[in-house]
């Protein structure tokens, strides 16, 4: 469970004030795959960072009886002049990781990631996808009960996402995700649920096609947006119902009678990859 | 072709908020050392190299002028003694402004506190320094330069202040950074006439009387030249006090860590 007890978060902007959450109360449960809906600048990733602990709100607070991981995203905490195997090594050591426990979260990053010689090259030197292989590799070696995904998977080929997709499917016998992404085929395939923003109110729906139903009623009434964005979203979601059937990559469902047979073509789809 | 999920996953245990920051602080200043002299080679020689270089050139250029000033004290050990001790101040000074900006990354991970870089970066600027300035003593003393560690608590105290002040500066320039940018700009602006009037080159007692009343409202003026009365008896230390310097040190670092805890609201957006 993750409780939000009269959250207020802004950020100042040209001296005005723009409120993310605005005393928000509100009992997430955890346990299912959650997506957070919202416009561009609603602060999804704020609140993202709000759960994670990365950011701390103006007022209120926000607790949990989990283990909550870091916001997986891009703007990582690496260190560019440091190599992946000593940014591997920073976050095992600020986790209190004893040395055997290190050794073998090393070797797993490193079979994982499938970076080869790069795991020794400056993390600056990465490209975004190999960045994001390095995040999502090591934060798969920790026992997390809830892990924060933000955007991470739209980087990266198809082999990567397919793994990533994978993984997640295997993550869910222990472990929930909460997801960010702007792709909501992507979403929709993934979570069972949403946290709906807008205008500095969050709103959970336990069923993803009310949330979606309602983020969608919200974007038409809101002027400013434009139109072939929210046409593209639209588009996104029927063709993600209509292709129901269709073997796309493999990927988690929410209903768990298709869980099984999900699994079994992601697995043929990953060993054909092979 | 690797498992999907590791199947040791570790579990990630809860500490002691204190446990926590301690093995926080230990792994930043771990990082810290690989970073800072990680890319060079013989990279913690260069530690000592370069202000020993440094002082050597100065030393050449103005110590047979400047060194009739102090009959007390070999000259480039005044002059090393000084640099140190303003070294702990403009080091840490540095790192305050850039510590925010180079860290910020960092903040995603639950167990890292905003203020743990810094002190981490401040603690590691005070090791370094510290090392420095020991093996300094070594050097001096195998050249036959006779040092006095009777009251070496007052050396270990100066430094310690200006380190403090130093820390407190750091923490205002760097949070105001993250308002005006210009800050940056003038906290270069600020400390580069420092050596000149913080009696880094020449001694108090050898100013005019005008200069020494000047002279005599920096706070790191006391310390550096109290530094150096502990570890030469004789040496004529002037008007110095210890009291006025350890005012200022107090009131800039809690004015310091009290404008960081005003805007800690500011400090972790990317």
């Amino acid at each position: 469970m993750i409780i939000f007890d009269n959250v207020t978060k802004y950020y100042t902007a040209n001296g005005s004030r723009k409120y993310i959450l605005k005393n928000v109360s509100l009992t997430i449960p955890t346990g299912r795959n959650i997506a957070i809906l919202g416009p561009n600048g609603a602060g999804k990733s704020t609140t993202l960072r709000l759960i994670g602990g990365a950011e701390a709100p103006n007022s209120g607070t926000v607790s949990s009886d989990q283990m909550i991981s870091w916001p997986l995203g891009l703007a990582s905490g690496f260190q560019g002049s440091l190599t992946a195997r000593q940014n591997v090594l920073f976050v095992c050591e600020i986790n209190g990781f004893t040395k055997e426990e290190i050794k073998s979260v090393m070797a797993y990053v490193v079979d994982f990631s499938e970076l080869g010689n790069y795991f020794d090259v400056a993390v600056g030197k990465f490209s975004s996808g190999m960045r994001a292989r390095l995040t999502f590799a090591l934060s798969m070696s920790f026992r997390f009960d809830v892990y924060l995904v933000d955007e991470l998977t739209s980087v990266g080929d198809q082999i990567f996402r397919e793994k990533a997709n994978k993984a997640f499917t295997a993550l869910k016998k222990r472990a929930s995700l909460m997801f960010v992404s702007h792709n909501l085929k992507v979403v929709k395939e993934s979570c069972d649920s949403a946290l709906l923003l807008r205008d500095g109110a969050a709103e959970f729906f336990g069923d993803m096609d009310e949330g979606i139903f309602e983020y969608q009623k919200f974007i038409k009434e809101k002027k400013g947006i434009p139109e072939d964005d929210l046409g593209r979203h639209q588009e996104e979601t029927t063709a993600t119902a209509r292709s129901k059937e269709s073997p796309l990559i493999s990927s988690p469902k929410g209903k768990e009678g298709e869980k099984g047979k999900e699994r079994k073509e992601g697995d043929k789809n990953g060993s054909q990859t092979e | 072709m690797a498992e999907l999920i590791a199947d040791f996953p570790i579990p990630v245990r809860k500490k002691s908020p204190w446990l926590v920051q301690v093995t926080v602080v230990k792994a930043l200043m771990k990082r810290e050392m690989v970073t800072r002299f990680g890319k060079y080679k013989f990279g913690i020689v260069w530690m000592i190299v370069e202000p020993l270089i440094s002082t050597i050139i100065i030393g050449f250029i103005i110590g047979r002028i400047a060194g009739r000033t102090v009959p007390e004290i070999p000259y480039p050990f005044f002059l090393l003694n000084g640099r140190i001790l303003l070294q702990l101040f403009t080091g840490s000074l540095k790192i305050g402004v850039n510590s925010i900006k180079a860290n910020q990354g960092l903040l995603v991970y639950r167990t890292v506190c905003p203020l743990d870089p810094f002190i981490a970066r401040f603690l590691f600027e005070l090791g370094s320094t510290s090392t420095s300035f020991v093996l300094f003593c070594i050097i001096g003393m195998w050249m036959g330069v006779t040092l006095s560690f009777g009251a070496i608590y007052l050396l270990v105290f100066c430094g310690l202040l200006t380190w403090l002040m130093g820390c407190g500066m750091g923490l205002i320039f760097g949070v105001s950074a993250l308002y005006y940018k210009e800050m940056e700009k003038v906290a270069l602006i600020f400390q580069s006439p420092l050596i000149f009037i913080s009696a880094v080159l020449v001694p108090i007692a050898a100013l005019p009387n005008a200069a020494q009343e000047f002279i005599l409202k920096n706070p790191l003026a006391h310390t550096i030249e109290l530094s150096r009365k502990a570890l030469f008896p004789f040496y004529n230390n002037s008007d110095t006090n210890i009291i006025y310097p350890f005012s200022c040190a107090i009131i800039v670092f809690f004015a310091g860590l009290y404008f960081f805890r005003v805007n800690r609201f500011s400090l972790d957006r990317d």
